[in-house]
């Protein structure tokens, strides 16, 4: 094989595996495959304690309305079958009732709903006539609408795997085990250009912690273009339909605002909280909001996670969860994370959330698939590519020194 | 003259240097006190210093427009932008959607960020073809690695096998958490060695000036 036609092998080897790579996302049919799954089984339901006592109980909060709708539309004998206990329930069985509710016509109802949008396929689904809808889109339109009541409760369903590691989950944990109302310190340490992979993290995040009822104290470290970042993907959660009027400004969170200080305003912060960040975005003095209610330093904040696309994580480890032992997590772009794994076994973080593949594991997790999701499907064929480009490259590689 | 320019900034180094080494270890409100103490100053030097790189940064690219040296456009760019961006800020706020500061964040800086950063995904791609070949043992390690994390980072490894991602994850936080840890030491060390080098007057570059 000549060197030409070695570059003319490699070069349509190239081009069609590119091909192949920009054209499987819309050759494959993902309204089809996610039909195939949304019949709901035992372990869709995360959590059956809660689904069963909400389904129940489901008291005057936002979304109450939903549940009751749910509640309603099961046969009588069903509801009359659903024990008080949830451990007493028959999952199977309890499943099976709420698939032939799922796969009936009238199971949604827009103006029921009208808080809580739809995913995007159901959306797709419903722009169609009502006529025209396939018994499998009226189950994915219906399995939306459920999954919109119970969000916490009814497990998402997307085209890949969920799975999350030890390291990303240790995070997850560490919010999870705190009492409701407890302060959480977010530092947004980036900026726009790493926010393809920080805001899913960040968005994931902060929707657990509006859902535990935690307070949120968001600050930045990093840059003057972060402020409106962080206060956007803030106020973008807060504002969700799924905590509806819940979650207010200066009640249970609170966007303060940028201090270059670093390694100075994390010491500064220990003495002082208020010193460093006297005044929230809109001028408003940070003491005194019901957010930051007992929290006068840094050592109040049972758990603060940076999310970061530069070194500060070094400056919150060695300054900050050294010397005042608070429990630090980190959110940080890929090609950061590997060198934070050694603080793991430390002690210094208590989880560790790697670009968007650990965006990802954290929706999953959360049960909130997000802009993560979306991109890891582009993500998965593009990894397999690069791999395919690498063994691609060693075969020319061998065959050439073979020649020599 | 020779006494300010070299032997107080030696003393300043060796003074605060052991100063605030030993407060580090003293557990005493008064040692709190005076870290915070110096973490204002630390907060003025750096608003200072801001102030100063932006008055530098202004001057260098006026400089160079009135003598009309190579590139002067750009330093005209430079110089507009940069005025309009600190009069609009000023004038009608930069943190909130719909302020014109705001404006210039959300149509300027942010895709030109967001453009710089994805380059890298291009770059990262060609340098995997271009490095990954299996030439020896090291190498042939080296290309394995990569492999098993690329597929363990997306659920594409989990869906070959569950066991992808915690090979991936085994590798990360065995072998490579073994190797980071030995070159945080060695940084560790190294800094050490640097600081007590300035604290005890041994090394003078930060004085500047070259040879006294």
């Amino acid at each position: 094989m000549t060197k030409e036609m070695n570059f003319q092998v490699t070069r349509w080897v190239i081009f069609v595996v590119i091909a192949i790579a920009v054209t499987t996302p819309l050759i494959l049919d993902r309204q089809g495959m996610l039909h195939g799954t949304s019949r709901l089984s035992e372990s869709d339901i995360l959590d059956w304690g809660a689904f069963v006592k909400k389904l129940r109980e489901p008291g005057q909060g936002p979304g109450s309305e939903l549940v009751k709708h749910v509640w309603e539309a099961l046969p009588a004998p069903v509801r009359a079958a659903v024990p008080a206990d949830a451990k007493k329930v028959n999952q199977g069985a309890f499943a099976d009732a709420l698939n032939d509710v799922l796969d009936k016509k009238g199971f949604y109802d827009p103006i029921a709903w009208k808080d809580r949008p739809l995913a995007p396929d159901a959306q797709e689904v419903l722009a169609k006539k009502e006529e025209d809808r396939s018994p499998t889109e009226v189950r994915l339109v219906n399995r939306r609408a459920l999954e919109a009541a119970f969000p916490r409760e009814v497990r998402r369903i997307h085209l890949l795997p969920t799975y999350s590691s030890d390291v990303v989950k240790g995070l997850y944990d560490a919010i999870d085990a705190l009492p409701p109302r407890s302060p959480v310190l977010f530092s947004f340490d980036f900026d726009p250009g790493s926010e393809a992979e920080l805001v899913p993290q960040a968005r994931s995040m902060l929707t657990q912690c509006f859902r535990k009822n935690l307070r949120v104290v968001a600050i930045t470290l990093y840059s003057v273009n972060s402020p409106p970042l962080m206060n956007e993907i803030v106020q973008e959660i807060a504002k969700n339909p799924e905590f509806a009027t819940t979650i207010v400004e200066g009640k249970d969170y609170v966007v303060l605002s940028y201090n270059p200080g670093g390694a100075a305003a994390i010491i500064n912060m220990a003495q002082d909280f208020y010193m460093t960040f006297p005044a929230d975005h809109n001028g408003k003095p940070a003491k005194g909001q019901a957010a930051t209610d007992g929290i006068a330093t840094l050592k109040n904040f049972p758990v603060v996670i940076t999310l970061s696309a530069g070194n500060l994580p070094d400056t919150w480890i060695g300054i900050g969860q050294d010397r005042y032992k608070f429990k630090l997590g980190l959110g940080c772009t890929a090609v950061m994370a590997t060198d934070y794994y050694p603080r793991l076994p430390a002690g210094q973080l208590v989880g560790l959330v790697g670009g968007l593949g650990g965006a990802y594991q954290y929706e999953c997790l959360v049960n909130t698939p997000g802009s993560a999701t979306q991109r890891m499907l582009p993500q998965s064929i593009i990894h397999p590519l690069i791999i395919l480009l690498v063994v691609i490259g060693n075969v020319m590689f061998f065959l050439e020194k073979r020649k020599k | 003259m020779l006494f300010f320019k070299r032997t107080f900034p030696l003393l300043v180094a060796f003074g605060m240097g052991t100063a605030f080494c030993l407060q580090y270890f003293i557990p005493h409100p008064l040692s709190d006190k005076a870290s915070e103490h110096a973490s204002n100053w630390i907060n003025i030097v750096v608003g200072v210093s801001l102030l100063l790189g932006l008055g530098n940064l202004a001057h260098v690219h006026w400089t160079k427009f009135k003598k009309q040296g190579a590139g002067w456009g750009y330093s005209l760019i430079l110089l507009t932008t940069l005025w309009w961006t600190i009069v609009l800020g000023f004038w009608k706020g930069i943190d909130n959607p719909g302020e014109a500061g705001f404006w210039i964040y959300d149509n300027v800086v942010r895709p030109c960020s967001s453009t710089m950063f994805s380059m890298l995904g291009f770059f990262i791609a060609s340098a995997a073809f271009r490095a990954f070949r299996a030439r020896n043992l090291e190498s042939t390690l080296l290309l394995c690695a990569a492999v098993i994390i690329m597929l363990g980072q997306t659920p594409v490894g989990y869906m070959i096998s569950e066991h992808v991602p915690s090979l991936s994850n085994w590798i990360l936080k065995v072998p490579n958490a073994a190797a980071k840890r030995a070159i945080i030491f060695g940084v560790a060390l190294g800094v050490i060695s640097t600081s007590l080098r300035i604290i005890f007057g041994i090394e003078r570059s930060y004085l500047g000036g070259g040879r006294d």
